[in-house]
């Protein structure tokens, strides 16, 4: 213990953090601005009942996100995100066709290349947790979807990402893919969709 | 990990059969589907974020005894060499790393060249509820073995019409401390790992 706190006083005279850490003061302490999403350290899973005997679980490779961040008041925060479609992952073990077709068929990704999502609204219920709603774009149909969220950590200047401001989320999600339309195979494949989130965010 | 579902799921679903009058399913071995079943792990990243990935190559095997669910037995085994981070589809531009083989074959990681195989032996299982259950094993890697346990839930079970085969379908989540099996501490990742497996098994 003596060592670990002998090296973080040393990373704190040099100014940059290896661990994030996790208090409001650390999040309030960060710039205000636009963050990138650090697209190497997030995931964005979803899963949905196959049959009423499991959870699929699915996941998307390619997608990215903008925050324009308010550390003082988070609420005034906004978010955008795209998601390509055609970058779904299930890791089927033998149809290398399989992800393509969900992109192309349930996704309809010729028509609509790209899965949006535009905050609206954000509020913080917690000390660490916050809601954020937004619009969701999705196979032609916009409609607001919420999404619980829990603050992680932060780091004024973290080494890892050479001294920039970073902040970390995890955030879930639950909506009616057929409130955007989409009801094929509704009767191998449910109804309700559960989106699992871990971003990381660096300030440019 | 599959085999803890596995073995989770046999006693869950004798509960769910006697709690729901459900279709109760068959003594016996059940093998793995592998196209509905997925493997995943996170890690806190430098305290910013649950960084996410899996293995897409591994089994389960049950041995369900609807009797008496205790009973059931659940081995698995996964290839630490089929671990998925999506890395090339997120990394910097110019980044060339195969950073999935950094983490399957590397010496401090995986160590996938000494340690070719990941493999779990259920030991006990215990009934937490009419859907949900306990299973304890024996978990082997970086050959070293230590008892891990899982939270367990049945999902569901079908007969399948095309096959005349009963399916079962588990989720197993858990937490294991990485550096029991000697996975070097410190690093970017977080000593506790959460794990989470969805999975559908099919008798034999």
């Amino acid at each position: 213990m003596k060592l670990a706190g002998a090296l973080a006083g040393f990373l704190l005279l040099n100014g940059c953090a290896f661990v994030a850490e996790r208090s409001p003061e650390t999040l309030s302490s960060l710039p205000a601005g636009q963050y990138q999403l650090e697209k190497s350290h997030a995931s964005l899973i979803f899963r949905v009942s196959h049959l009423g005997l499991s959870r699929y679980t699915l996941r998307f490779a390619d997608f990215d996100a903008t925050l324009d961040f308010d550390p003082q008041n988070p609420a005034a925060s906004r978010i955008v995100a795209r998601i390509n479609p055609m970058s779904v992952r299930s890791d089927h073990p033998t149809d290398q066709g399989w992800d393509a077709r969900i992109g192309r068929d349930f996704l309809q990704s010729g028509s609509f290349p790209d899965i949006t999502f535009t905050s609206t609204g954000i509020e913080t219920t917690g000390t660490y947790t916050g809601r954020v709603t937004g619009d969701l774009a999705l196979l032609g149909v916009v409609r607001p979807v919420t999404l619980d969220v829990v603050y992680n950590g932060a780091m004024p200047a973290a080494a890892l990402y050479a001294g920039r401001a970073a902040v970390g989320f995890s955030a879930t999600a639950r909506f009616s893919r057929s409130a955007f339309g989409s009801t094929r195979l509704a009767e191998f494949v449910g109804d309700e969709i559960d989106v699992a989130i871990e971003a990381e965010f660096t300030r440019p | 990990m599959r085999s803890f579902l596995m073995a989770l799921a046999a006693p869950l679903l004798a509960g769910h059969a006697f709690a729901q009058g459900a279709v109760q399913a068959p003594a016996g071995d059940y093998v793995l589907d592998r196209t509905h079943a997925s493997l995943e792990w996170k890690g806190l990243h430098n305290g910013l974020a649950w960084y996410s990935a899996r293995f897409t190559n591994f089994d389960i095997k049950l041995t369900f005894n609807p009797a008496d669910v205790t009973k059931s037995k659940v081995t698995a085994t996964i290839d630490p060499k089929s671990i998925e981070t999506d890395f090339e589809k997120t990394r910097p531009a110019g980044n060339t790393e195969d950073f999935n083989a950094v983490l399957a074959n590397g010496e401090r990681y995986f160590n996938a060249g000494k340690f070719p195989t990941i493999t779990f032996v259920s030991t006990a299982v215990t009934k937490t509820g009419d859907r949900t259950g306990r299973m304890t094993g024996n978990l082997t890697f970086l050959g070293v073995t230590k008892p891990v346990t899982l939270d367990v839930s049945y999902i569901g079970n079908r007969n399948d019409p095309r096959s005349q085969k009963h399916k079962v379908g588990f989720q197993a989540t858990g937490t294991i401390n990485k550096t029991q099996w000697g996975m070097a501490p410190g690093g970017s990742i977080a000593d506790n790992i959460k794990i989470e497996i969805n999975a559908e098994m099919v008798q034999k």
